[in-house]
């Protein structure tokens, strides 16, 4: 959002949080916050001030600039602290050289003193000074006994163990500098937990004031914070060590603003870019993006803060943009000073969308027509045709399928998860992905999936845990479709993410009237809802909490089945967290990341890389009625997509914001698939129809070796990190050695028709390579490849050894090889003995006999040297990185 | 003839200090520095929650010379002579590691400078160097101690003057005890014991209690003794014994290095038992402090305990619920009364000595038959509504009962009420209100015909018992 720039005129914009006064071309003056309100005597604020040049870059200039207020009655000023001083509205006027910006105040009340409240005041002080983490007092039993609820979920509780648990321990009201609580938080008195605060700390000040008022309860009608932001939300630092202050300002149920900048927890998700102080004061460290959070109260909320270098002179490529992916992605690359990579070439594009979109690399004939192709539209046309192969349905049956935890459990049939239904489920999510039904409506069917297990598949929704309760399966449901983890806030608020018991409890009460009852066959059940029942109670204080939507609000669902409601918020195209979700799980199947990473992980702590892709993504699929091959095709179109993946200096660091191919291990079904379709032969999983490929495997249990080691996903959890790709020993030896390759290779008839079609050596090697890897090989490896073969296929004593190893492989050969040991060995030592002639004739004759037959043996095999060569080059091919990556 | 010596003796005694002073730039003074005087208070503010006979962190003691000498599992911790090679100094100096104490900062420079003057003059106990440990014996006129009613009724009788200006706030109730035979009772105050008359509730005196918050008031069954215990949380405890007729202290009991949470006086006065935060239930020898026996056997702070009174059990409770009762001669046990699942917050033996009531914070007295341990009830004493509102499941908690020497009870609880009960418990004979926060004591006078319940404004109620009705109030910051 480019602002336009009028010079010499000043204005305060709401919609950034910043007053903004644009003197000269580009430079401005930014103050946060963009509007000051003061309440109250003992109100204070402290601004930040940054100058942002029209290249994005920002500089903090808090303690540089001139400050005045226009009506000095009304305000008074302690350095960059605003007090109010009179009721009545002023401005701020902020000068530094030209520039000038103005900022609205407000003061109300002026002249009111609000006593310290436990709720306002005390409280985040817990938090603050670590009192009430899981390692200290916030821990399930406390410490010695002293227990605070962890982060502070529930202060009457507090308020209560701290005052009245024990009479006459933790608080002194009669001499309140006696308080065991300020003792031991001053290191007066021992106290395991160190030294919190000192004695002329203002934390300090602020409790003793608070049990010198009699330590009184709140009234009931404090207000709630009900936000914060975290001020300058972006900050773009040139060069290391440069520093910014920061402003937390919280709103609450009230209407006041307060600035919370002391009372706040400070973190980062990347100290090696960005360090961030207790004050509040960040830092760039090395070049990069990261994000700076600061924690009060429930809430956390982050800014981003890029570091640049100062030396780099970076001039952005004339590069073509060919959708808005490519436009949103640039965009941010430009402001990391990234540029991206060039275009990938025809070839290693062929690859990449093939294995992206049908798993299977691209045959002999087809490679030769895509590279062969003049079309200038190839590439769209290309990724048009494979999206309409059967193929690709199957990836994205498969997808679900791990989404969905499609896993068969026997032998315990109550639970619903008996092969039959799996089969019918795993039938149904096929159908779906075959029409291309628009997720939404795919996902409402499954939200409000009733009836038999084996006859009505969508109800598999809920089977999938042992035990169905609300919990786990609103957990399950959240992580599902909406990428975010709740579970944290089944006993205490997140502590790194919005939601609180509350959230949690409300939203696993859409689930609390789903049950399961035997059907009519043994492995059958049927899962209903009974409408009665839509409350789940609260653990603190054991309320029943009616269904609200996460992060929404409560539908009216008396007497009815909730989740019907359920489905209709989720997958409303308003629903900007589904179509995200949904679109993240898209983008991260071609990308092998998410823009939130991973994909089931989104919280404030984890924000998107680039949250402008990411929702124009989700609207985008919303306006595609959720037709994913339409957004699918958006993305395979894009130049970001065809980005190649070898790097420049610029973006080699890079491994977030896609600027330029990532290269990632096939997926273990892919790779199976790969290995299977190349060498010609054919996979037999355990209760699949002949012919079945490893993508088309309908359960998570059904797996094999080479699938497990490679990462298959068993299914078993909801947790996107079950399909792994990480790279490990076990698979580097399973390539090598292992049955896999050895028995493909062997069993294959792809390498003896071409050597009887009487290929010379550079064809077949050429053949390998284009199946294998998608390219000819280039003339370095032909020619050291070509030399290796005619060193052994045309000197005949290597021939002859060549099939010497070979026929070792029948038993009957290796004994004839022993024998013929045993009998030279006899010859050798009669000839010592000095035996007659005759004796040492036989075993002469013996020997020769022997020898004669293991030469025909081995001629018998010499047809096979060849296929001993070519099947070790494929080998080769096989255990290289280039294969087994999708890059 | 009188000598002139001692005269010129106490000329010079006089004469050598002043020269001293004119002179001390000149002649250094010798340096005296003791672990008795200067080294053993500052190692027990610093380093005696942890490094004291009961913890012992790594074995190591520093409360006593023998034991600081003798060092820990880490090896010896002083080299006289020489602080570099002293553990314990290079520990405290954070010159090696660990450093301590740890997690805090370093203790003032002050006092490190007085560590190491010490060990480097050689780390004596004291400036008579090798003194033994002077046991100090308290006479008790223990032969004369009976438990029967005494002919005067012990009564303060002119209390030396004491200025103790009253605290901006009164402190909560924390402790409070009434005479057995006389018309008195004791309340807890900010770092004072204040005796009230019960008869006519006028204030007769006040004890100083310096050592911070008395938690524990118990007056010993013959009414001529009063034990104060508490002390200054996560600091120092101790028990202090005073005589009620004169306001004196006659004996301290006990080192702790927390307060003392629960206390008592035994009947025949020999021992008093204390208890507190380090989960042991101590008995001392009233006369000579010596400690007699310590029972290791709760699991959580000890917050609760009281001579029977025929002087043959010692019952104790502590903050996980549970209960146990002794054998004070040999400290060995007799009961274990499991039942309750929450803190014990008070308990009280029948006069009988038969039955045992203690009072939880799980809602319920229950009252324990003395010869088996039977529980014979068990009752929700408090369930009326609270001021703020309860888990769910859970029961206002009882914080005090107390038995009249007629065999009734009374408790009080968090559901803001006090309760009289007839001595089996199956009845409540009256309930009574009006308090504002919740009451933490009760107890009856001694002629169990007022009901005194203090509560956490330091305000204290006195009912008749007869008639239920209010007569009068006193306060803990008069």
């Amino acid at each position: 959002m480019k602002l336009k720039i009028f010079p010499l005129v000043c204005f305060a914009t709401l919609l950034t949080s910043s007053a903004v006064c644009i003197a000269d071309a580009g430079t401005q003056l930014k103050v946060f916050p963009s509007e000051i309100s003061l309440r109250g005597q003992g109100d204070r604020l402290t601004i930040a001030v940054q100058v942002v040049n029209d290249q994005g870059i920002t500089r903090d200039v808090t303690g540089a600039v001139k400050l005045r207020v226009a009506d000095a009655k009304l305000v008074g000023l302690d350095g960059q602290t605003l007090k109010p001083m009179a009721d009545g509205e002023t401005k701020l006027l902020v000068e530094l050289g030209q520039l000038k910006a103005e900022v609205p105040v407000t003061v109300k009340e002026a002249t009111a003193s609000r006593d310290v409240s436990f709720r306002l005041d005390v409280m985040p002080i817990f938090m603050k000074s670590g009192c009430n983490t899981g390692s200290c007092h916030g821990a399930a039993r406390g410490k010695d006994g002293f227990h605070l609820s962890l982060f502070g979920y529930d202060p009457a509780g507090d308020y209560y163990k701290l005052t009245r648990q024990l009479v006459g321990r933790r608080i002194d009201v009669a001499v309140p500098e006696k308080s065991l609580v300020l003792e031991k938080a001053t290191g007066e008195v021992d106290h395991t937990g160190g030294q919190v605060f000192t004695a002329d700390s203002d934390d300090y000040r602020t409790m003793l004031r608070w049990i010198e008022a009699g330590a009184p309860d709140d009234k009931g009608d404090t207000p709630e914070p009900l936000g914060i932001e975290l001020l300058p939300s972006k900050t773009v630092f040139a060069g290391k060590d440069q520093t910014q202050k920061t402003v937390v300002v919280a709103r609450y149920s009230d209407g006041s603003v307060r600035d919370v900048t002391k009372l706040a927890l400070f973190m980062t998700n990347n100290d090696a870019v960005v360090s961030i102080d207790k004050e509040g004061v960040a830092k760039g460290n090395n070049r990069g993006g990261a994000f700076v959070f600061a924690r009060f109260n429930k809430f956390t909320v982050g800014s981003e803060v890029l570091v640049l270098p100062t030396d780099d002179k970076f001039v952005w490529p004339n590069t073509s943009e060919t959708n808005f992916v490519d436009t949103l992605v640039f965009d941010k690359l430009k402001k990391l000073h990234m540029a991206p990579s060039e275009l990938c070439d025809d070839e290693t594009f062929l690859r990449r969308v093939s294995l992206d979109l049908i798993g299977l690399p691209p045959t002999r004939e087809e490679y030769d027509r895509f590279v062969a192709d003049t079309d200038k539209d190839k590439r769209a046309k290309l990724i048009d045709q494979l999206l309409d192969r059967e193929e690709f349905v199957d990836i994205w049956s498969m997808k679900w399928g791990e989404l969905l935890r499609i896993r068969a459990v026997n032998n315990q049939p109550q639970y619903g998860r008996d092969a039959k239904a799996m089969w019918s489920y795993a039938g149904w999510v096929h159908e779906q992905m075959a029409a291309n039904r628009p997720l939404n409506e795919f996902v409402a069917d499954l939200v409000v999936g009733n009836g038999s297990n084996i006859k009505q598949p969508t109800s598999n929704l809920y089977t999938a845990n042992e035990r169905l309760t609300p919990q786990k399966t609103a957990e399950d449901f959240a992580q599902i479709f909406l990428g975010t983890r709740i579970q944290c806030s089944q006993c205490h608020n997140h502590p790194f993410d919005r939601w609180t018991l509350d959230d949690y409890y409300g939203f696993a009460s859409f689930f609390a009237g789903v049950n399961m009852k035997r059907g009519v066959e043994g492995r059958e059940v049927v899962v209903y809802n009974n409408n009665a029942n839509n409350t789940v109670e609260h653990p603190v204080n054991g309320r029943k909490m009616k269904p609200k939507f996460l992060g929404g609000d409560a539908p009216d669902v008396e007497g009815q089945d909730p989740r019907v409601s359920l489905a209709k918020w989720l997958t409303s195209p308003d629903n900007a967290a589904f179509a995200q979700t949904m679109s993240n799980i898209i983008w991260s199947h071609f990308f092998g990341r998410g823009i939130v990473e991973p994909v089931d992980d989104v919280r404030i702590s984890n924000p998107p890389s680039n949250k402008e892709l990411l929702e124009a993504l989700g609207q985008k699929l919303a306006g595609y009625g959720f037709d994913k091959k339409k957004l699918i095709r958006d993305i395979c179109n894009s130049r970001t997509y065809q980005l190649s993946a070898a790097t420049n200096p610029t973006n080699e660091l890079d491994e977030a914001y896609f600027s330029h191919g990532y290269v990632r291990r096939l997926q273990a079904e892919v790779l199976l698939d790969t290995i299977t379709r190349i060498t010609g032969t054919e996979d037999r999983f355990q209760s699949s129809p002949q012919g079945t490929r490893a993508v088309q495997i309908y359960a998570g249990n059904v797996t094999n070796f080479f699938l497990t080691t490679f990462g298959r996903a068993p299914r078993e959890s909801a947790c996107s990190c079950e399909v792994n790709k990480e790279a490990n020993l076990s698979q580097a030896l399973h390539l090598v050695n292992g049955d896999t390759i050895t028995l493909k290779v062997a069993g294959s008839r792809l390498i003896p028709s071409l050597i009887a079609a009487k290929q010379p050596p550079e064809k077949i090697v050429e053949e390998l390579y284009i199946l294998a890897l998608s390219r000819k090989p280039t003339v370095d490896e032909t020619a050291k490849l070509v030399d290796l073969i005619n060193q052994e296929l045309e000197d005949p004593t290597r021939v002859d050894k060549l099939a010497g190893l070979r026929a070792q492989l029948d038993q009957a050969y290796r004994r004839l090889e022993d024998q013929a040991k045993s009998l030279k060995a006899e010859y050798e030592k009669l000839k010592e003995d000095g035996q007659e002639a005759e004796a040492l004739g036989n075993l002469e004759k013996q020997i020769t006999t022997t020898e004669k037959q293991l030469a025909e043996a081995r001629a018998r095999q010499a047809g096979n040297v060849p296929l001993m060569v070519y099947g070790d080059i494929l080998w080769g091919l096989f255990n290289s990185t280039e294969f087994a990556f999708n890059h | 003839m009188i000598s002139r010596l001692p005269a010129l003796a106490i000329l010079a005694c006089l004469v050598v200090p002043a020269i001293a002073q004119d002179k001390s730039d000149t002649a250094k003074p010798k340096e005296v520095v003791t672990y008795k005087d200067h080294v053993s208070p500052i190692l027990r503010k610093h380093c005696g929650n942890c490094h004291n006979p009961d913890k012992a962190t790594s074995d190591f003691n520093v409360m006593t010379y023998q034991t600081l000498m003798a060092g820990g599992s880490s090896g010896e911790a002083i080299a006289a002579g020489s602080p570099d090679s002293s553990r314990l100094y290079k520990a405290v100096a954070h010159i090696e590691e660990p450093f301590m104490p740890p997690k805090a900062p370093k203790i003032p420079e002050a006092d490190l400078a007085v560590i190491k003057k010490w060990i480097e003059l050689g780390a004596p106990e004291t400036s008579v160097s090798a003194a033994k440990n002077a046991t100090r014996k308290v006479d008790l006129d223990l032969a004369s101690v009976s438990t029967g009613k005494p002919d005067v009724p012990p009564m303060p009788e002119n209390l030396p003057e004491v200025s103790l200006p009253p605290t901006k706030r009164p402190h909560p109730v924390t402790a409070l005890a009434a005479s057995p035979w006389a018309p008195l009772v004791a309340v807890a105050g900010h770092e004072r014991v204040l005796l009230y008359n019960t008869d006519d509730l006028k204030l007769i005196g006040v004890l100083p209690f310096p050592e911070r918050i008395p938690h524990v008031l118990k007056f010993s069954r013959d009414g001529k003794r009063l034990l104060a215990a508490g002390g200054r949380g996560a600091d120092v405890g101790k028990a202090v014994l005073f005589d009620v007729t004169s306001g004196k202290r006659i004996t301290e009991i006990g080192d702790e290095t927390d307060s003392v949470l629960a206390a008592d006086i035994s009947p025949n006065q020999k021992w008093v038992a204390l208890g507190g935060p380090n989960k042991l239930v101590k008995i001392f020898s009233t006369e000579t402090g010596e400690l007699k026996h310590k029972i290791k056997k709760h699991t959580d702070w000890v917050t609760s305990i009281e001579f029977s009174p025929n002087g043959e059990m010692l019952a104790s409770g502590d903050r996980n619920g549970g209960v146990y009762v002794w054998e004070p001669e040999t400290g060995s046990i007799l009961f274990t009364l499991g039942d309750h699942k929450e803190m014990i917050t008070d308990m009280s033996w029948r006069a009988d000595s038969q039955m045992l009531a203690t009072a939880s914070e799980d809602g319920r007295v229950i009252l324990w038959y003395a010869e088996d341990g039977f529980p014979t009830r068990s009752m929700n004493a408090h369930t009326g509504p609270t001021p703020t509102p309860l888990p769910r499941g859970k029961i206002p908690g009882v914080l005090s009962v107390n038995y009249s020497r007629s065999g009734d009870f009374a408790t009080v609880g968090r559901d803001l009420t006090a309760r009289l009960w007839n001595n089996s418990g199956a009845n409540q004979a009256a309930k009574f209100e009006g308090f504002t926060d919740i009451p933490s004591r009760v107890v009856f006078t001694h002629d169990g015909n007022r009901l005194i319940a203090g509560d956490f404004t330091g305000k204290l109620q006195v009912w008749s018992v007869k008639d239920k009705s209010l007569v009068g109030e006193l306060t803990t910051n008069p």
